[in-house]
């Protein structure tokens, strides 16, 4: 039963990663640039939810604000990165990401302070079944992250919307001389991405507290499950975005380090799985040239 | 006098490291982000070690390995992982390590730290320690100003101007890349080991987030591969949050402005270094 309980929390966990993970498989196909401000902005999204919702007591508003602030960071991340993506200079975008990620968290602790913030004062329902225990944010973030999550496989693999995407992700000079817009492409695809992360965001206050910070560490953790996933690949990423949150999670459960050692393990595992696979798992066999 | 020596001592500790970053970022491009890990795996080996009782020689030794040994392997990650993949990757490093620093804490103090670390009795007080590391400062400068002039130096500004035309003339990329990561790392490590001398008390912020977009913005700065660029640009970033304190903010706000300025500095000034300024510069 321990069991069950340790792979039901890393489920719930991991469909937050995979959350951050699959927006940033999106914009990874659509720019060749890890966007590293992803979780910065489902940060701030969720700051803008917590400070409506506090102050007006109104769900509805806190949502409104959220998808401002979602639709405001997707125009600043194509206004930011565009020049560089344009170059082909993706490191530098990286980089630059990086900063404005560290921007918008310094922002928000100028702003909010520090400490942790509850979206909710009273205690959240917990759902009981088989002598398992799942909290009510637990359940809506494992619903609304699979469903997300098909809706994006759906949409890149089946859709005309999600082969264009591809076809940016393999040559985007082909796919730009056969008429696709790849500015407008690359600009819808930061704000799904954006709403996406931004529900993460929202989910994660909701289930713990708001900290500044707490979008970097599960920005380098979907990230990690990216990488080890294959940056081609989907599936990869939704895979991988379990595995390191379930591997982690079972060494400090069943050994006596404490939880905070979660990440250094979680390096480990990237490191050995990087080793074995550079390009990741589900990365098709490529050709030395 | 006191307040007038901590701040050229972080000035010259700043050098030290930051010639490493300049050198990997600035010239050579390499995106390597795993410094901080180095900078604090310096601090920490020598004051554990010398808490036990070694000689302190001996642990600036064992120091210095290990850091070599962390170097190696990221610069064994740089080999084998492709650049955006080695990026992010020695980003994540930087939590691993706070990971550990903050949950061996039999070992390394955790998040209550290491206080009462002594300096060697050489450079016992701020004025020594001043000259200590201005002159290891101006020994590390020396060494970046005559290998920018030699043919790793002219290797290393390829490897970011035209990687193809380096490989075509026999060099290999991936050795420069080699040799400069375990070089920043262990330029990391001297830095952190002058940088707790001066502090006298370790805790896992030691190292993070903040050295790493303080160096950032400096190499970004000095995007030209020039000494005398690097050292106004340092001397520009160590004196910059100086002049926060005329505001009078509380601490906590301080130190993020710090990190915003810094930030937003990266951000704009980042251009410099796609390195196409310096080719259109020139007659081709």
């Amino acid at each position: 039963m321990y069991f069950l309980q340790i792979l039901l929390n890393s489920i719930v966990h991991g469909t937050q990663i995979l959350l951050i993970a699959v927006p940033l498989y999106l914009i990874y196909s659509v720019s060749r640039t890890f966007h590293l401000a992803v979780g910065a902005i489902s940060t701030a999204v969720a700051y803008g939810f917590y400070y409506a919702f506090v102050n007006s007591g109104s769900v509805a508003l806190g949502i409104l604000v959220s998808l401002i602030i979602s639709i405001s960071f997707a125009v600043i991340s194509h206004f930011m990165l565009e020049s560089y993506i344009l170059k082909n200079q993706n490191l530098l975008a990286l980089l630059v990401s990086f900063s404005m990620g560290t921007a918008i968290e310094a922002l928000i602790a100028m702003s909010f302070g520090s400490d942790g913030k509850s979206i909710v004062k009273e205690v959240l329902p917990v759902f009981h079944f088989f002598g398992l225990n799942l909290t009510l944010v637990g359940l809506i973030t494992i619903l609304f992250g699979i469903m997300f999550f098909m809706l994006s496989a759906f949409f890149v693999i089946k859709t005309p919307f999600g082969r264009t995407l591809r076809s940016l992700s393999e040559n985007s000079s082909s796919s730009e001389s056969m008429g696709t817009n790849s500015q407008y492409m690359r600009f819808v695809t930061y704000l799904i991405a954006i709403f996406m992360a931004g529900f993460v965001g929202i989910m994660g206050g909701l289930n713990t507290s708001l900290t500044p910070s707490m979008g970097f560490n599960n920005v380098i953790l979907a990230f990690i499950a990216f990488l080890i996933g294959g940056t081609y690949s989907i599936t990869g990423a939704f895979i991988a975005s379990f595995l390191v949150t379930f591997i982690p999670q079972l060494i400090v459960s069943y050994t006596d380090f404490s939880d905070s050692w979660r990440m250094a393990f979680v390096f480990l595992l990237a490191g050995i799985l990087l080793a074995i696979r550079p390009n990741g798992l589900f990365c098709p066999r490529i050709r030395n040239n | 006098m006191g307040y007038l020596f901590t701040t050229i001592c972080q000035y010259f500790e700043t050098l030290i490291g930051v010639t490493g970053v300049h050198l990997s970022l600035s010239v050579g491009g390499i995106f390597f982000l795993g410094f901080p890990v180095t900078f604090a795996s310096g601090a920490y080996v020598m004051v554990i070690l010398e808490k036990q009782g070694l000689p302190l020689y001996l642990a600036v030794t064992i120091s210095l390995i290990i850091a070599l040994l962390i170097g190696l392997i990221f610069a064994l990650a740089y080999i084998k992982l492709s650049n955006d993949s080695f990026t992010i990757l020695t980003l994540a490093s930087i939590l691993a390590c706070d990971a550990v620093l903050k949950s061996w804490d039999n070992v390394t103090g955790g998040v209550l730290g290491i206080s009462g670390v002594s300096r060697p009795d050489f450079l016992s007080s701020l004025p020594t320690l001043a000259i200590g590391q201005g002159i290891v400062a101006l020994i590390i400068l020396i060494i970046e100003y005559v290998l920018l002039k030699t043919s790793f130096g002219r290797s290393l500004r390829a490897l970011k101007e035209n990687k193809a035309a380096l490989n075509s003339l026999g060099s290999s990329d991936y050795k420069i890349g080699f040799i400069i990561v375990i070089v920043v790392s262990l330029l990391a490590a001297v830095e952190g080991m002058f940088s707790i001398w001066r502090v006298q008390f370790l805790d896992p912020s030691f190292a993070g987030i903040m050295i790493l977009i303080k160096m950032l913005t400096i190499a970004i700065i000095a995007y030209r591969p020039r000494v005398s660029w690097l050292m106004l640009s340092a001397l520009f970033i160590v004196l910059l949050p100086e002049a926060l304190r005329f505001l009078h903010l509380s601490s906590v706000i301080m130190g993020q402005m710090r990190l915003l300025i810094y930030a937003l500095m990266v951000i704009f000034l980042i251009r410099n270094l796609s390195g196409m300024s310096l080719q259109t510069s020139r007659t081709l």
